[in-house]
């Protein structure tokens, strides 16, 4: 706030030498004062945390390079938000500088309450009454002079065009005022809030260097340990029995042709065991393409769409359902005394993989079997046209 | 199925979004918004990670870039126009200014300590001007102060009765007392209530000068 009297004296002058005569300012009906409202609110929560990475960048500054040789008390004279964004925005800004430089006490400033500084005051005298701050008033900085040595910090925060820039200073707390230090930074809508640790701050070099190692880190290929559970469809009519669930624990590699995975493949092998029901192996491939983006996300959830195959061998007394005659139970009685039938067959699927980190996955997929088409003892959970998914299958993934 | 071709074709440039043009997922008004500006292939696999493929060792068979398009932080309408048409380029008019006062300084005799002011309707608007030219000034190796010469209300009140031409050498008439040995005023202004165009003048003890 400048002093109240200069304002209005800069007001006069300006409003006395413009050309143009003044106008009265157009009337804002209560609905759109209220709809401005709520959008100064939303784009205020929008800017707020890039507004505290601009104060972070400024206090790790200071810590890094002290604007000052010896720990100096500063006034926290001034902090502005982008203009037309309220105080509440200003109050929050302000509180989380004091408490960045409250945990940084390497930068060198020390906040000191200076009354006479910020308070608004009025002093007459020969050329007139003036009524400001202390900050403002080369009288009262006189006063000031002759105690310990003070500056004063000025923080203004604008939004230009994508950008929000931080302009600080410090001024010596002396009659002439002189700028000792001065730093602009900026930012920018398209770079994500940083969130940085307040008690271990970094620069946004460091940060993005940090981010950028982890996505690098992982490597090209990850060990996949899966638990899958495939479902058969019951047929909707006739006397077939459809083949129990089938619980598979898989494991193999899942490879990547960039750091960013936007496309993966995959190939594991895998067994089921039911006692006294079936055994079974199985080798599996399949082809992973990123739907949320481009870059796979170390923070926040991904979806992958998946198209696979799958070469699967069951045997035991539980699998006579894979064949295309409708088992009956005189066929399920009768077969207890022969050899436990064995079954190779292939399945093609595609599915949906939601990726919740880079370690943990779970996927849904619908599966079709060539071979079984035309069996009497499976039911197609999906059908277009002539292709039938006879399978459902879900599973949970761990990666290492 | 010749008119589903039909159809396709027709809507594919709508559907299929390749660069910031209105369609379905953007009107005009949301492109409006948007700042885009032109990346060459090193900046942009620098400043865009893993959204940007490199360049092949070999060479790519074209050349690339990309475009990088950014929405404003302030909705379009939230602030006064002319007030936005200042703020939305601050930095850039800040850093103009301060070059074209660094320049007007004569080259004999040490440089001065600029003192700054801005006169534009909104206070708050000239108060965030100030500033920035400041620091432009301070950015360029200029010494800066935060002192601000006054007039006083009658000064002001006879000011206001001339054309800005002579108004503002009369108010540097009235600054120039104030001003120490070596100090210099630079004064940002606009000559009109609804002009986006920033004025300057220089105020030293030798008298005022209009900055081009």
């Amino acid at each position: 706030m400048a002093l109240l009297s200069r304002t209005v004296t800069l007001l006069a002058l300006v409003a006395g030498l413009c050309a143009a005569p003044a106008r009265a300012a157009t009337p804002v009906q209560a609905a759109q004062e209220q709809e401005l409202l709520r959008v100064r609110a939303e784009v205020a929560d929008q800017v707020q945390l890039l507004a505290y990475d601009l104060v972070d960048e400024l206090v790790l500054g200071w810590s890094q390079a002290p604007p000052f040789a010896a720990p100096t008390a500063v006034v926290l004279a001034q902090v502005t938000v982008p203009a037309g964004l309220g105080t509440g925005l200003q109050a929050l800004v302000e509180n989380h500088l004091v408490a960045a430089l409250a945990e940084h006490p390497a930068a060198g400033l020390q906040l000191v309450h200076c009354p006479a500084c910020t308070a608004v005051v009025v002093r007459s005298g020969p050329e007139g009454t003036v009524l400001g701050r202390g900050v403002d008033d080369p009288a009262v900085l006189a006063e000031l002079a002759g105690q310990a040595q003070r500056h004063a910090l000025f923080v203004d925060i604008e939004a230009e065009g994508a950008s929000l820039v931080l302009r600080a200073r410090l001024t010596r707390l002396e009659p002439d005022l002189p700028i000792t230090w001065a730093r602009t930074i900026s930012s920018a809508a398209g770079v994500p809030a940083l969130l940085r640790d307040p008690t271990a701050l970094k620069t946004a070099a460091q940060a993005r260097q940090e981010y950028l190692d982890a996505l690098r880190g992982r490597g090209p290929v990850d060990v996949p340990v899966r638990l899958t559970l495939r479902s058969y469809k019951r047929p909707s009519a006739g006397s077939g029995t459809a083949p129990p669930p089938f619980l598979w624990l898989q494991t193999g590699v899942e490879l990547s042709p960039t750091p960013a995975r936007a496309w993966t493949g995959s190939l594991v092998l895998g067994y089921s065991y039911m006692p006294q029901a079936y055994q079974g192996i199985l080798a599996q491939t399949r082809v992973h393409r990123l739907l949320t983006g481009r870059v796979r996300s170390t923070t926040r959830p991904d979806l992958y769409a998946f198209v696979g195959a799958a070469a699967i061998q069951v045997w035991g007394d539980a699998v006579s359902s894979f064949q295309d005659e409708a088992l009956s139970t005189a066929d399920i009685l009768g077969a207890a005394d022969e050899l436990p039938p064995r079954r190779l067959f292939g399945g093609l699927h595609l599915g949906l993989d939601l990726r919740l980190g880079p370690h943990l996955g779970a996927a849904g997929f619908l599966e079709l079997m060539p071979e079984y088409t035309d069996s009497e003892n499976l039911g197609s959970y999906f059908r277009i046209g002539d292709v039938r998914f006879q399978a459902f299958g879900t599973e949970v993934t761990a990666c290492f | 199925m010749e008119w589903v071709l039909l159809a396709g074709l027709l809507l594919a440039p709508v559907l299929a979004r390749l660069g910031p043009a209105p369609g379905l997922g953007m009107d005009r008004d949301e492109l409006r918004a948007l700042q885009c500006e032109r990346l060459a292939l090193e900046a942009a696999v620098r400043e865009e990670p893993g959204r940007v493929r490199p360049g092949r060792e070999r060479g790519d068979y074209m050349d690339r870039s990309a475009l990088r398009c950014r929405q404003d932080l302030v909705p379009p309408g939230l602030r006064p126009p002319r007030d936005e048409a200042v703020l939305s380029t601050l930095g850039a008019q800040a850093q103009a200014l301060g070059a074209r006062a660094v320049a007007s300084t004569p080259r004999a005799g040490p440089p001065p300590t600029w003192l700054v002011q801005a006169h534009l309707p909104d206070p708050a608007v000239a108060e965030k001007l100030r500033v920035a030219t400041q620091l432009a000034l301070v950015a360029q190796g200029q010494a800066v102060s935060d002192r601000r010469p006054l007039l006083s209300p009658h000064q002001v009140e006879a000011l206001a009765a001339l054309p800005p031409a002579q108004a503002w050498p009369e108010a540097c008439r009235a600054w120039a007392p104030q001003l120490g040995p070596g100090e210099a005023l630079l004064v940002v202004l606009v000559l009109d209530r609804d002009e986006t165009a920033l004025h300057a003048g220089r105020c030293a003890a030798e008298g005022w000068s209009w900055l081009s």
